[in-house]
């Protein structure tokens, strides 16, 4: 029994690098917080390889895992095209809560459908936006609350060199990925504007909902250009306010994520550490011309999010992310695929 | 010793204390002197007054000029040495413009550069655009068309492309607590990144860049923008060659695409 006294249940559904390199290395931090049960994967070999480093079930079929009734919380781990779908039965059979990996779903109706399906069933719902739940960026965010300023300039950056070696870092993967395959010729425009759209829901979904937080609404798309072979350049503006997705990736560099707002008085800028690996939180400062401070903190958002989960089932706490919150970035991520796509400016 | 040269600025500029820093090459002087200082409200009467003299002339705005009326001061110089005060590329030492200039052999996806400033009017928006437009250029060589894409009250976006191969460069000016610059261009063998919190006499220009084989940052010169302008500016009066970070056919560029896009200064 954990310190707050019980000890959840969780089925994965999907076992490839996500839940070997990210969930279970971090949960292996939270004590007994949580059990791992089940491992689904459609290779049951590799479903197999993984459970039984954590003591679990490898089964190859989800429903193995939703319709158990002695798992406590499903943790959706699977292709983006399946998250919604797996919520929904999870929902339907009753489970306690889902950590569904983002994004929620790939088109708002079904966004809106988990949100009925787990109003109706009282399944709480966290999506793994990790850094909305890094401690230095909820102290940060705090921090700029008290200053009361006024956001006139929101910007994410996204630089990140291939995965694997930080994957390497959080564990020994069972199958080791392979590199991404190659690109042959030049797409057509509208296969360009499908590709945005995966990398949207891919990079920019990371920081959405810390966007949203200073930029509600996507509002008027200025400029994107795609960058091949992934990422982009937006920039929007609402109401005074401009607002900036940069991301790219592979490169041969060291990773940065950045996310910074500027008022008029104030500025939040916090770096976050590589996925993947135990870092701790972002370093987040908050300068104005009276000084700085900063805010570090030995948990990452990973951590931090399957803890708010725990207490969220002992206690009732409510979550970072309510659901309205949670369908609503992905509207707005959506609308931020779809408004780039028009004005789409292809960089090879 | 060549004995230094007088420099007419008033008692409330702050190139005063740039000179001050400088005593061998300059004197701060409210006389007539050999260096006339051109303020921002002096910019239209300026050519008059250098024809009707054996005066140089430094610009400490030369956003405040439009295109003609650069073009006629320096006419009215009939090749007198001008120079003119920049905060950023001028801030970029001789190792820093090296270091940027490294490993040059895939052009940036992204270059995303910020010019925040602490002046409230439309004209400090347009001298940190111009800033920035001078540090690109310092970077990646002749603009060769600039589009506004946003204007309002506190900011103003723009997008350049350069004749290197630069595209949809993005430079913001946008109105904030303090004057600061940054810059970020990044490919996929190299980021390089700039930060020069423009202290007029002596805060470093931070510069690095980061690539497969690490971070490598320029050593910090403890010299800003400013100073150097007056150093740039005594090498040209000396005839020495000029550093590429500051050049007058990149000016007079510059404000002829701010002009096109945001009209004839105030």
């Amino acid at each position: 029994m954990s310190a707050m006294g019980q000890s959840f249940s969780i089925g994965f559904l999907g076992a490839g690098p996500v839940t070997q390199a990210i969930h279970l290395p971090t949960l292996a931090t939270l004590g007994d917080d949580w059990r791992v049960a089940k491992i689904m994967d459609i290779d049951l070999e590799v479903a197999t390889l993984v459970a039984a480093r954590c003591g679990a079930q490898a089964v190859a079929d989800a429903a193995a895992i939703i319709e158990d009734p002695a798992i406590d919380v499903v943790a959706i781990c699977s292709p983006n095209g399946l998250h919604a779908e797996q919520a929904i039965a999870a929902c339907a059979a009753g489970k306690r809560a889902i950590l569904c990996e983002k994004p929620l779903s790939v088109t708002v109706d079904e966004a809106h459908a988990v949100r009925r399906a787990a109003t109706k069933s009282g399944t709480a719902v966290l999506v793994g936006t990790m850094h909305l739940h890094d401690p230095a960026f909820r102290a940060a965010l705090a921090a700029w609350k008290a200053s009361g300023d006024t956001v006139r300039h929101v910007k994410s950056a996204i630089f990140l060199p291939p995965n694997a070696p930080f994957v390497r870092l959080a564990t020994e993967e069972v199958r080791p990925s392979g590199p991404p395959p190659a690109s042959s010729g030049t797409p057509s425009p509208d296969a360009q504007r499908a590709m945005l759209r995966q990398v949207i829901l891919g990079l920019a979904i990371h920081h959405v909902p810390l966007m949203r937080l200073f930029h509600s609404k996507v509002g008027t798309l200025l400029a994107a250009r795609r960058l091949s072979p992934a990422g982009f350049s937006l920039l929007m503006a609402d109401r005074g306010r401009v607002a900036e997705f940069l991301a790219f990736m592979p490169g041969q560099w060291p990773p940065s994520w950045t996310f910074e707002v500027a008022g008029a008085h104030t500025d939040l800028h916090i770096a976050f550490p590589p996925s993947y690996v135990q870092a701790g939180s972002g370093r987040a400062t908050i300068s104005t011309n009276d000084g700085a401070s900063s805010h570090f903190f030995p948990l990452n958002g990973y951590q931090a999010q399957w803890q708010q989960l725990h207490r969220h089932l002992m206690t009732g706490e409510a979550l970072t992310a309510p659901l309205d919150a949670i369908v609503a970035d992905l509207e707005f991520t959506l609308e931020l695929a779809d408004k780039a796509a028009a004005v789409l400016e292809i960089v090879e | 010793m060549t004995p230094a040269l007088s420099v007419r600025v008033s008692t409330g500029s702050p190139h005063r204390a740039v000179l001050a820093t400088l005593p061998n090459r300059f004197r701060a002087t409210t006389l007539d002197a050999s260096i006339i200082v051109i303020e921002r409200g002096g910019a239209a009467a300026a050519p008059a007054l250098l024809a009707g003299s054996t005066a140089m002339a430094f610009l400490a705005d030369p956003a405040a000029f439009a295109p003609d009326t650069l073009d006629a001061l320096v006419a009215a110089c009939g090749g007198r040495a001008m120079g003119f005060a920049l905060q950023a590329a001028t801030a970029l030492s001789n190792e820093a413009v090296a270091l940027l200039s490294e490993d040059g052999d895939d052009l940036p996806f992204i270059v995303d550069c910020v010019g925040e400033t602490d002046g409230a009017d439309e004209a400090a928006l347009r001298s940190a655009l111009l800033e920035q437009m001078m540090l690109v250029e310092a970077m990646a060589g002749p603009i060769t068309d600039a589009t506004l894409l946003l204007r309002d009250s506190g900011q103003i976006i723009v997008r350049l492309d350069l004749a290197s191969g630069w595209t949809g460069v993005r430079i913001t000016a946008r109105q904030a607590r303090r004057v600061r610059f940054t810059l970020h261009a990044v490919s996929p063998t190299c980021r390089r990144t700039i930060e020069i919190l423009p202290d007029p006499q002596a805060h470093p220009a931070r510069v690095a860049v980061h690539d497969r084989a690490g971070t490598r940052m320029a050593p910090p010169l403890f010299q800003g923008g400013y100073r150097r302008s007056w150093i740039d500016f005594h090498a040209a009066i000396r005839g020495d060659t000029p550093r590429p970070v500051a050049s007058l056919t990149a000016l007079q560029r510059s404000l002829a695409f701010l002009a096109a896009m945001l009209g004839a200064p105030q």
